[in-house]
């Protein structure tokens, strides 16, 4: 299976080179990958905490979501 | 573009790549500002694209509007169109870096960018960033995280003068 490609281009001389990503490249890409993975699921895991906190504190407050947004206009 | 922009470099691709990279930018502008058109092949609405100057990721906050919602996280990350977005559609995007060539100064990075989607979901982005480094920044990189930019993706480097 050939391995991802990248397109440099060099300012200075203009000459743009593409090649294939060396062994090290690809590990890099993929460590980058599962990072951004992982910071994306983190925050997708904050935001349902945060959605869940507010949940339940409009039911201990007996308002609805528009009940609360009109409070707070 | 207005006089005061100069193209330093330019690429439309030609076959899919994983990732774009200007290198050896010249210390001679006041500010830098990379625009382009792009697609990716990960299959879904959008991707997501890293931005990286002189091989560090820039850190920073994101605004994002998905057409139903918008959220807003700590994670600076593009989010070009996807494979699944009407067919032949490209994103478009702005990356402003004043004072790219600072050697006394970290380097702020204003980032936005818009996906296109004839459909109930496409990402409007907005991200400001910060390049954490004195150094002049030389390099600029975009990467495809999930996928690779695909054929007639585009990317246009410009300087911005002193006047």
């Amino acid at each position: 299976m050939s391995k991802p490609t990248k397109l440099i281009i060099n300012c200075e001389t203009k000459e743009q080179i593409e090649v294939e990503l060396t062994d090290e490249e690809v590990a890099q890409l993929e460590a980058d990958r599962a990072k951004a993975e992982a910071d994306k699921a983190a925050a997708e895991a904050e935001a349902a905490a945060k959605a869940e906190a507010k949940a339940e504190l409009l039911a201990r407050l007996g308002i609805t979501e528009e009940e609360a947004k009109l409070l707070l206009a | 573009m207005a006089t005061t922009y100069e193209i330093i470099n330019k690429t439309t691709l030609g076959s899919d790549a994983a990732y774009i990279e200007f290198t050896s930018i010249p210390d001679t502008y006041k500010d830098v500002i990379l625009v382009g058109s792009t697609r990716t092949t990960k299959t879904s609405i959008n991707d997501e694209a890293e931005l990286k100057l002189n091989g560090t990721a820039i850190t920073g906050i994101r605004l994002f509007g998905t057409g139903a919602g918008v959220a807003c996280d700590t994670i600076p990350i593009m989010l070009p169109t996807g494979a699944n977005a009407t067919s032949n559609t490209f994103d478009n995007f702005t990356i402003y870096i004043p004072n790219y060539a600072s050697t006394t100064q970290y380097k702020s990075v204003s980032i936005d960018q818009t996906g296109e989607n004839n459909g109930t979901t496409a990402y409007a982005v907005f991200i400001a960033g910060l390049y954490s480094s004195n150094t002049a920044v030389s390099t600029i990189r975009l990467t495809s995280l999930t996928g690779s930019y695909v054929t007639n993706s585009s990317f246009y480097l410009y300087g911005i003068k002193n006047s």
